[in-house]
């Protein structure tokens, strides 16, 4: 279970992802992707057969009489013309059946990438792309993607598609008449352009004006009991007012251009079709009085003005295209983000070979730093050897970095500068899951997902038997809250466990970490909402048979917690302060004892 | 149903059971906090240009996995209901809609005008076609018959000179009716589009002044995105409507009637036929809207389980890379997303083929109009010719556009109507009761008892109107009684049990217990968070109910569990407790909760503009501002529930000075995590499932060394 394929880094590499990348996420669909504008393509052409076909019929009908009229023909052409109506069926329910495929195709490649490489990420990408924000890309950003696939596949490729086969035919009727194209899509792209290039910088106001607008909103709404509390919903009343009318205000003039669009495009299909009547009237006529014969029919001339209002129309399709991949492209460029992070830490120099075999630590001259950037190292300097089967305990004040010290043990950070050795061996030396196999982590946030409890505690080991599932959760004191359960170990925990108490999730985490049989064993504050009781007791399973060879690293907050351990290691702003047992550091600590005397104070006051 | 104004008594009274239906608070007993939704919602981040372009899905509802049976029992009736997404009434939200955008009665009218006159010339400018095209045709095909019949036979030919001036002069008239109608298009969209920014203002300003006024228990039994999306998409659908629909219909309405009677007149045979062919599409658009709209259910349930499981696994991101389980987690992916996909692709392509159907049959239809038009023409039936079938064939295609987008208006309106009862559900949830008359003075004492001032020696007082119009006034002094209080948030399941305190002015009195015991619901009462139904409570002798709520709480300062940061600088958040504070108080306040230090250490210092979700700061920087903001406020009456909850040990000592400076001389109720706080109490009350079973001074409590005992020395789980 390598976690980074090679092939995949290599891919990654590239700084920026551009819109082409996303090609290979049509994978499996390129095929139906290409049909699907080819089916779009062939309706077009069909759709402007039957003006053809039409104008063809209007040239018969009107020969009506003559004895050039052959009404075998005509029924010919309207047979023909009804014979592409179900042709158009049928490459309508095509092109559906394509795009449907190739866009729902597009999108689950999309999403499931971009989810495997969220997996893939280290703690310190999560950390600098945020969870949450994490989450709006998986869901909101890859839906919008979609739709602009969806929609580029059809009417990105339509649009020109009918531009062009209109214009050809135009052309084809009269060349004379095409002229007026030439004056006609220049002022239209023009024109469209400018009110774009003027319209973007205050749809930008308008976004910014709108994202102003939901937070203050959510604000008081996520607040409202502080706005009660004060009296403050008059104050609120005028906060919103104010951010309401900017957007009233912004949306109003952003969109004051944009409304125009219609109206423009419709005027000037009107005077062009105006136009192309005089001048195709005038060649008819002229024509007929020179007697000039295969000049321009009038049917042509109606058939003519009906590719005016497609060529014009086709391009506005093309343009709306343009602004709906301007809409789209935050989000595409939200998503792109992701994918050219480059996972920080990786496991590909990893011996998969190598196992943990004892539970020593070692850190050597290690300093640590979030980001690059950071002025001040988070963790300075330290020197540390925590024997194999050693029991210790950490504490500190809060942000004095002893959840970081525990993090570089299992590489969910890697040190900035300095080494650190588990079982002798740099920790770079080992695949992840051969390290984290060996070194299991219990952190502080109580992290379960839906499914049964049997099926959470076995995340620390998938092939535990339901004997050692049962016997993780005995140590773990879960097993008597897990039978009072109905369902007992199939209790189905739900959305991210949360139908169990904190208490009791935190047991199901230390569970989960013990039926892994670590060779290190870290408890990051991971008992803090147990009783004493309960948590004298998992303290005492530690201190089993079981437990012997394991190196257990217990963080607290509680002296309680930690006062039993073979050594307490004190760490102060980034620091180790002190090293040694309660005993002597309740004696030469400053900081351990005022943290024991703070805790103690009630209970020594009886 | 009553078809009266929206706003009758029994519509108030229905819709009042519905919002109290789903007013079951989330946790069985202290429902206090809001859960926090960890679903992201999609119409918060939409933008507005791509609302106006993407069909709205509901997403990111919670996984339904997260659901205890019965939960998902209800949650299936709900979504049942909602995925309807029908008016429930839509007669009487429609009625109620339109007094909304009568205001622009003016407006609109205007609007009307224009979009009938634009169409009307529109219609007229594919009339003035026919005499055109009936030159033309006069010319190509000679006679004299034709010729004159048109004007052109001059001198016993055809005069081309002539025939030009004649299709000049039809050009003319149809270039200044397109020139008009151009006009008024861009008259009546620069109307229209600011009668939907006003309406879209309106109603947001009309929802959130409503909002502000409901009480506590709405804003925990809906979550923040549900509210929001009030604001957002259902506002949308509403200006939508507004926007894109009246004028259409009204066009559509205009052309399609004209169309019919201009088709009528040039031949009714054909325009018979194409019309049953028009009824035919409308069945096939029914047809396929009740097979698809399963299928689309499904598919947002698909949708739904697959954005679960992305919330529920970035979530947890840091356990799967801990546990080694990326592998899994892929692969548990791939399936659900497979599935969302499969399910999908069947929804959309019968979806997708509703359009080719639809134009396949129009087209048909036209091909119809073709055939049997110029069968007319070559057998001179119904004395149809050439220029004539042209001009009718120009009306044949408009006629079925106008059908196509009255049908299209029509699923507008629906879901508009749907959003627009979900604003006014909002709107008709009642206000919070606020019937007492007793309000906050500021007297000083005189000859003849107390006199209202603005002097700065004046001081706080109850005044009390009596029935005969005197006026009484007490001194604000804070003693607070809770006398035999029972309550329950939901019927049957009392979360606080004949509880009776006494609370004398100046003293300090602590509630301890373990969750669910019913410690914050004490502060929810005290404020009228919630009503209480049974028992009282009472402020210097005055009941609370007969006290204006803004006053009562004006009374009181709150360090509430929710931080309640807004997105704004931190100076202006502390001054959230006092608006009419300096800067040197905010300083001052901020000293006494000991955020001074820190906030110093911020590169914009006190300016330093904090996110809505004040992510920027850590949860124990959070309560310190918290602190900070109910000193400032410096009330007699100061509420702490888990004040200090976030904050860590060492930290905590080195408010405590500062939190008796602001302990001084109020009456104080406190609600702790860490006993440590609660050690000075004046009295200690241990709660237990809503009811005191222990009382006294931490010494007396710590002596009978029962429950408190307990808790103090960390035997129970306190959560």
């Amino acid at each position: 279970m390598a976690k980074v394929k090679p092939e995949k880094t290599k891919k990654e590499k590239k700084p920026k992802m551009r819109l082409g990348t996303y090609w290979s996420f049509v994978k499996g669909y390129r095929i139906l992707t290409v049909l699907t504008p080819f089916m779009v393509f062939l309706d077009v052409i069909i759709e402007l057969q039957l003006p053809k076909i039409m104008g063809q019929v209007v040239d018969l009908v009107m020969k009506a009489g003559s004895e050039t009229f052959d009404h075998a023909v005509l029924n010919r052409k309207l047979f023909e013309m009804l014979g592409l109506c179900l042709v158009t069926l049928v490459v309508g329910y095509f092109s559906a059946r394509f795009s449907a495929i190739a866009s729902m195709g597009f999108g689950a490649n999309l999403r499931s990438a971009l989810f495997n490489k969220i997996q893939d990420l280290s703690f310190e990408n999560i950390d600098r792309l945020k969870i949450g924000s994490l989450i709006t890309r998986m869901i909101s950003d890859t839906s919008r993607i979609q739709s602009l696939f969806s929609t580029f596949i059809v009417t990105f490729i339509k649009g020109p598609f009918i531009l062009i086969l209109a214009f050809k035919r135009a052309l084809e009727i009269s060349t004379e008449l095409s002229k007026i194209f030439y004056f006609a899509i220049p002022g239209i792209l023009i024109t469209l352009t400018a009110l774009g290039l003027m319209a973007i910088p205050m749809f930008k106001i308008m976004l910014e004006k709108t994202d102003n607008f939901n937070s203050t909103l959510r604000s008081n709404l996520r607040g409202i009991r502080v706005v009660k509390a004060f009296v403050r919903e008059d104050f609120e009343k005028e906060k919103f007012e104010k951010v309401n009318t900017d957007v009233m205000k912004t949306n109003m003039r952003a969109q004051s251009l944009v409304i125009y669009i219609t109206p423009f495009i419709v005027f000037i299909v009107y005077a062009c079709m105006i136009l192309t009547l005089l001048n195709g009237s005038r060649t008819i006529i002229a024509d007929q009085l020179a007697q000039k014969a295969g000049g321009l029919t009038v049917g042509q001339l109606t058939t003519f003005t009906t590719y005016i209002s497609q060529v014009l129309t086709s391009l506005m399709t093309v343009l709306m295209v343009f602004v709906s991949m301007t809409v789209a492209r935050a989000s595409i460029s939200r998503v792109s983000e992701v994918f050219a992070e480059e996972p920080t830490i990786t496991d590909k120099d990893g011996d998969p070979a190598l196992h943990v075999e004892t539970g020593k630590i070692e850190f050597r001259n290690v300093s640590f730093k979030y980001s690059e950037d950071a002025a001040k190292n988070i963790l300075e300097d330290v020197n540390l050897t925590i024997e194999s089967g050693e029991m210790v305990g950490i504490i500190g004040a809060t942000g004095s970095a002893k959840s970081t010290l525990v993090n570089l043990i299992p590489r969910l950070y890697d040190a900035t500068t300095g080494e650190v050795f588990v079982s002798g061996r740099n920790v770079k030396d080992y695949t992840f899951q051969n390290l984290r196999d060996g070194v299991s982590v219990v952190l502080q946030q109580n992290l379960l997902f839906s499914g049964t409890i049997a099926e959470n505690i076995r995340w620390g080991n998938p092939d535990a038997t339901d004997e050692e599932v049962i016997e993780a959760a005995k140590a773990a004191q879960a097993h008597d809250f897990i039978m009072e359960k109905e369902n007992g170990y199939d209790t189905e925990l739900g959305h991210g466990g949360n139908t169990v108490s904190g208490g009791q999730k935190q047991r199901l985490c230390i569970a989960r970490a013990f039926v892994k049989k670590p060779k290190v064993l870290i408890l990051d504050d991971s008992t803090s909402a147990v009783d004493t009781a309960t948590d004298a007791k998992i303290r005492s399973i530690l201190r089993t048979d079981a437990f012997r060879d394991t190196t257990k690293i217990v963080i607290a907050q509680r002296i309680t917690s930690i006062m039993d351990a073979d050594r307490i290691i004190v760490i102060d702003d980034g620091r180790i302060n002190g090293i040694g047992t309660h005993e002597s550091l309740v004696r030469d600590n400053e900081i351990y004892k005022e943290i024991f005397v703070s805790q103690q104070e009630g209970v020594l006051a009886q | 149903m009553s078809e009266k104004t929206p706003l009758t008594p029994e519509n108030n009274a229905a819709l009042t059971e519905e919002t109290a239906a789903a007013a079951v608070p989330e946790t069985a007993e202290e429902p206090a906090i809001p859960a926090e939704e960890t679903t992201v919602s999609a119409e918060e981040t939409t933008t507005p240009a791509d609302a106006e372009k993407k069909p709205r899905r509901k997403r990111g509802k919670k996984a339904d996995a997260d659901l205890t049976p019965e939960e998902k029992e209800k949650k299936e009736k709900e979504k049942e209901k909602k995925k309807k997404d029908k008016p429930k009434d839509a007669k009487k939200a429609a009625k109620r809609l339109i007094g909304y955008i009568a205001d622009h009665k003016r407006g609109l009218i205007v609007v009307a005008l224009c979009v009938i006159l634009t169409s009307v010339i529109g219609a007229v400018g594919a009339l003035i076609m026919k005499p055109v095209y009936a030159i033309l045709e006069a010319v190509v095909n000679g006679g004299e018959a034709k010729a004159s019949a048109v004007g052109i036979w001059v001198d016993g030919k055809i005069n081309g000179d002539v025939a030009m001036q004649e299709i000049l002069k039809y050009l003319l008239v149809m270039a200044i009716a397109y020139i008009v109608s151009t006009a008024l298009s861009l008259l009546y969209t620069r109307i229209m589009l600011k009668i939907t920014v006003t309406t879209v203002a309106q109603l947001r300003r009309e929802l959130f002044n409503h909002l502000q006024g409901l009480p506590i228990g709405y804003f925990d039994s809906h979550k923040v995105g549900e509210i929001m999306s009030r604001f957002t998409s259902d506002v949308n659908r509403v200006s939508d409507l507004v926007s894109d629909s009246f004028p259409t219909i009204i066009s559509a309405v205009v052309q399609g009637g004209m169309t019919l009677v201009i088709m009528l007149i040039y031949s009714w045979q054909i325009t018979l036929i194409m019309t049953g062919a028009l009824v035919l599409i409308v069945l096939v658009i029914i047809a396929i809207t009740s097979i698809c709209s399963p299928l689309f259910k499904k598919q947002q349930k698909a949708m739904g389980e697959c954005n679960g499981y992305i919330e529920e696994y970035i979530m947890g991101i840091k356990a799967v890379k801990i546990f080694c389980y990326e592998d899994r987690s892929k692969a548990q992916f791939r399936e659900l997303n497979e599935a969302y996909r499969r399910i999908g692709v069947k929804a959309n392509i019968i979806g997708g083929f509703m359009g080719p159907i639809i134009s396949m049959i129009a087209r048909v239809n036209y091909a119809i109009a073709v055939s049997i038009g110029a069968l007319f023409v070559v057998n001179g039936t119904g004395g149809m010719d050439v220029a004539r079938l042209v001009t009718f064939l120009s009306y044949a295609s408009g006629y079925g556009g106008s059908i196509a987008s009255i049908a299209g208006c029509y699923s507008a309106l629906i879901s508009a109507l749907a959003g627009a009862e979900r604003i006014f559900e909002v709107l008709d949830t009642p206000f919070e009761p606020d019937e007492g008359n007793v309000r906050l003075a500021k007297v000083v004492s005189g000859i003849m008892g107390y006199e209202e001032s603005d002097d700065d020696t004046a001081v706080a007082a109850w005044k009390i109107p009596a029935a005969d119009g005197s006026v009484r006034y007490t001194p604000v002094e804070g003693n607070i009684q809770v006398k035999d209080v029972t309550f329950a948030y939901v019927e049957g399941k009392n979360v606080i049990k004949h509880l009776t305190v006494d609370v004398p002015s100046g003293k300090k009195v602590a509630f301890v217990g373990s969750t669910g015991a019913g410690k914050t619901t004490i502060t929810n009462l005290i404020n009228r968070f919630y009503e209480i139904e049974n028992g009282e409570i009472t402020i210097d002798g005055i009941n609370i109910k007969d006290i204006k709520k803004d006053d009562l709480r004006h009374s009181m300062a709150f360090v509430l569990q929710d931080v309640g940061l807004f997105a704004d600088t931190i100076k202006e958040n502390i001054r959230y407790g006092r608006l009419d504070a300096t800067d040197d108080e905010i300083v001052a306040a901020a000293k006494v909760a000991n955020a001074h230090a820190f906030i110093e250490k911020l590169p914009d210092g006190y300016d330093t503009q904090l996110r809505s979700d004040g992510v920027n700061l850590s949860a124990g920087q959070a309560q310190l501002l918290n602190i900070a903001r109910a000193a400032l406020a410096d009330r007699p009456v100061l509420v702490l529930d888990e004040a200090t909850s976030s904050v860590d040990t060492r930290t905590e000592r080195l408010i405590e000075h500062g939190m008796d400076q602001l302990m001084a001389g109020k009456t104080v109720l406190v609600i702790a995590h860490r006993l440590s706080t609660v050690r000075n109490s004046d009295d200690i009350l241990v709660l237990e499932n809503g009811e005191v079973i222990e009382e006294g001074s931490h010494q007396a409590l710590i002596d009978l060394g029962q429950k408190y005992y307990q808790l103090y020395t960390g035997m129970f789980e306190m959560t």
